[in-house]
């Protein structure tokens, strides 16, 4: 192996450790004796990448095009940075000339699907693009992969669920495997196993921010159910006694309405701790690290988890009181329902800001 | 009449070099003698010594005015008594501008000078302003600036792309971070210095010391401690040191090393960035890097005897990537959590980075006390950003002045933790990772913190 070859084997090792910075360091002399080695370049362009820096990395890599027109490589470089800066029509430009250079290599192909994948526009192109990849690659999980995003993008919860499972099978280990399926399990309201899935992530993998912010996700989906059970219970209760003509200080009124309240609290708390049983069960021995995790994660879901138990707390306390004080208490359940949804909308508006 | 006068001086310097009254007189006969740069570094010896001191902040002054030093007409009393400043430059251009540009290296964090007046259509007297000489006071500072610990000095062993070092650092020099160091003594310090212990309590000495924490909090400095406390050579590998890409060659790489350490008995070997060395294999499609791993693990398993007098330690910032072979029994089998410096040791950090500099009335404690949760590292950027603050400052007035409690201040403003995004990932460690209790440690710290 000459000096050349070990610089860029250097590199290549620094970018398996995911340290981009490092390969760059290590390519550095190699690029300043020969400027014009495409490899070089395109391994550049590859730390570029891996270093967020898709600007640096396009240039690189059209440096190397510069040097070597016909590098599918370097034309799939091109298509992920472009990708990567939002420039959809060239990166597809750039995807499918690689394709063409070299249509017997799966990258290639998936490389076409990863561009939709990116734009969250799945085209036939795509469909077919990943298919080919996996049929030119079927023992590679990647190709398998870049199959279930496709499926995944489309909604295709089945397809999505079959393809991340065969690219685990191949690699049980798969970072993005693991993630995409339990996130199709959310999809599919699995939310007990899709938090399962993402925790393990974690703790292999403590620094994945992906993971967090989906079992952020996970926990939002289980209050947002509770949450609408209680929304059909209030709603019930105010629906069946609003056409009532009963003056509200009536002894009669006052006991019926509390026992149909009294009703629909307990009928809602069944529903609830169903659904909580049915994600214990999904989640298995994770569940209590999941409950316990949520205020580390995020302070807004403990805020409104702490709306929806006053809520209930106040719905059932209404069923003991007195009736002038039940319907305060009933009305002030309801302004906890919508105050939970005013946390809502402000958790929507951080997480876009 | 002088010279006589500045010999008996610098006798009775050398007989009481603390006499800072004696170093500035001298200082001040040797700008008149015409000799302000030897003037200059006694100026700064005596700032060193007493940063608040007026009069050697004058004579530093006088100095490095640029007539002084090109000037000899300057070494007249009555001319650089009775004239002010603007007198004495007409001279001093000619001379000082190559001067300056030679010695002044640009820099991207120096702004240009402040701006001078417009040049004057025809050649006339030079600015009134006198020019600041950067190369003295660059010299000077560097001179200030010495590295604490020089006599560790790193030698090639023939034949050995490693450096091995006697480290004279213990862990006395590690300031506060009480705690950590009660750790590594239990852990690791009181077995080996205690062998009759040991030997009553048969307890073994295999096994490796893995220290954890977020970066910058001076893994490294401890492991050099750890050395000069055990007497022993240290022998730093990094990464680059083992990664060949010649197929089995970093395998070569790591055998060397710990041959190395072994012929250097007594000897600590210090494998920093444990996590990429020893990644989880499972992680890694790299044949050369899963080689390499299972290389560490047979020279950390060695036969009987063989790491007899080899210290091992390593270093990581995500103890979570190393591989877990590497964390049983006999290998890195103690732990020991690296936090960011408590109070005693920030404001040990601070004097640190500070006593090199020209500072004046820094309140150390109150440093320390508002820098929670900064990294050693971050302390060490704080210094230099509030030296660069003075610097600045200096350039645009033209005027030296030393570093105040203000610049660092504003300089610790500046400065955010490095180590939030680690804490980040240890909470989810501990959160989601710890079913064996390994982070027991992290996990009373995060809950002390308020950051669990």
């Amino acid at each position: 192996m000459n000096t050349e070859d070990a610089a860029l084997a250097h590199a290549r090792t620094y970018l398996a450790l995911g340290k981009p910075v490092d390969a760059l360091r290590a390519l550095a002399p190699h690029l300043a004796a020969h400027p014009e080695d495409d490899r070089g370049l395109c391994l550049a362009s590859q730390a570029h990448l891996v270093a967020g820096h898709a600007a640096r990395a396009l240039e690189a890599a059209q440096q190397a095009l510069s040097r070597t027109p016909d590098n599918e490589w370097a034309w799939r470089l091109v298509a992920l940075s472009y990708s990567k800066l939002g420039n959809v029509t060239e990166a597809k430009a750039a995807a499918h000339t690689a394709q063409s250079l070299a249509p017997e290599l799966w990258v290639t192909h998936a490389q076409v699907a990863q561009v939709d994948i990116a734009a969250k526009r799945i085209t036939g192109d795509a469909e077919h693009a990943a298919r080919e990849a996996v049929r030119l690659a079927p023992l590679e999980p990647d190709a398998h992969l870049t199959a279930g995003n496709v499926a995944l993008a489309q909604q295709n919860w089945t397809a999505a669920e079959a393809a991340f499972r065969q690219a685990l099978n191949l690699q049980p280990d798969h970072p993005a495997a693991r993630n995409n399926l339990s996130l199709v399990m959310l999809r599919q309201g699995r939310a007990g196993s899709a938090a399962a899935g993402f925790i393990d992530i974690l703790a292999s993998d403590p620094g994945s921010a992906v993971a967090v912010r989906n079992l952020r996700a996970v926990a939002a989906v289980a209050l947002r159910r509770i949450h609408f059970i209680l929304w059909i219970a209030f709603a019930v209760v105010t629906v069946a006694f609003s056409g009532a003509s009963q003056p509200t200080d009536s002894p009669l009124y006052g006991t019926v309405w509390q026992d149909f309240l009294a009703v629909v609290a307990l009928t809602s708390a069944v529903f609830i701790v169903v659904y909580l049983v049915q994600l214990r069960r999904a989640a298995g021995r994770r569940f209590a690290r999941f409950v316990r995790s949520i205020p580390r994660i995020d302070g807004l879901l403990v805020v409104w988890a702490a709306l929806l138990v006053a809520c209930w707390a106040l719905m059932a306390g209404a069923c003991f009181a007195e009736v002038r004080i039940a319907q305060v208490l009933y009305l002030l359940a309801g302004a906890l329902l919508v105050a939970g949804s005013i946390v809502v909308i402000v958790r929507r508006h951080l997480a876009t800001v | 009449m002088e010279e006589p006068l500045i010999s008996s001086l610098r006798r009775a310097i050398a007989s009481s070099p603390d006499d800072i009254p004696l170093r500035l007189l001298l200082g001040q006969l040797l700008v008149k003698a015409g000799s302000p740069a030897e003037a200059v570094s006694l100026a700064a010896g005596v700032l060193q010594d007493a940063p608040d001191n007026v009069d050697a902040r004058q004579l530093m002054s006088e100095a490095l005015a640029p007539a002084a030093s090109t000037s000899p007409a300057s070494t007249d009393p009555t001319a650089t008594g009775a004239a002010p400043p603007a007198a004495t430059t007409p001279a001093a251009p000619a001379a000082t501008e190559p001067r300056a540009a030679d010695a002044t290296p640009p820099s991207a964090t120096i702004p240009a000078p402040a701006p001078a007046p417009p040049s004057p259509p025809a050649p006339a007297p030079a600015p009134a302003q006198p020019e600041f000489d950067w190369s003295a006071a660059e010299n000077d500072v560097h001179e200030l600036a010495q590295p604490m610990f020089t006599d560790a000095q790193p030698s090639v062993v023939p034949g050995s792309g490693f450096d091995i070092e006697r480290s004279v650092i213990t862990l006395a020099d590690v300031g506060g971070m009480t705690s950590i160091k009660k750790r590594l003594n239990a852990a690791f310090l009181a077995p080996l210095q205690n062998p009759e212990l040991r030997k009553l309590y048969s307890k073994s000495l295999r096994g490796g010391l893995l220290m954890y924490g977020p970066p910058g909090c001076g893994k490294t400095f401890i492991a050099r401690a750890i050395a000069g406390e055990l007497g022993a050579r240290f022998l730093s590998v990094g990464l680059a040191d083992i990664l060949d890409p010649m197929l089995g060659n970093s395998e070569q790489n790591v055998h060397e090393a710990f041959e190395l350490a072994r012929r250097e008995a007594p000897c600590v070997i210090f494998f920093d960035e444990i996590d990429a060395l020893g990644q989880r294999r499972s992680q890694t499609r790299n044949s050369a890097l899963r080689g390499t791993v299972n290389q560490l693990l047979t020279e950390l398993d060695g036969v009987a005897d063989q790491n007899e007098g080899v210290f091992v330690l390593a270093a990581t910032n995500q103890p979570w990537d190393v591989d877990p072979a590497l964390r049983r029994p006999g290998r890195f089998d103690r732990t020991v959590l690296v936090l960011p410096p408590d109070e005693e040791a920030r404001e040990s950090i601070f004097r640190y980075h500070l006593q090199h500099r020209p500072v004046e009335g820094i309140e150390l404690k109150a440093l320390a006390r508002a820098s929670g949760g900064l990294s050693g590292a971050d302390i060490a950027y704080v210094c230099e950003v509030a030296a660069e603050r003075a610097l600045i400052d200096s350039a645009e007035t033209g005027e030296l002045r030393l570093i105040t409690m203000r610049d660092v201040t504003e300089a610790l403003r500046e400065v955010t933790p490095s180590t939030t995004s680690w804490l980040d990932s240890a909470r989810n460690v501990v959160l989601f990772g710890d079913d064996d209790g390994t982070y027991t440690e992290l996990k009373t710290y995060l809950k002390k913190a308020k950051r669990l």
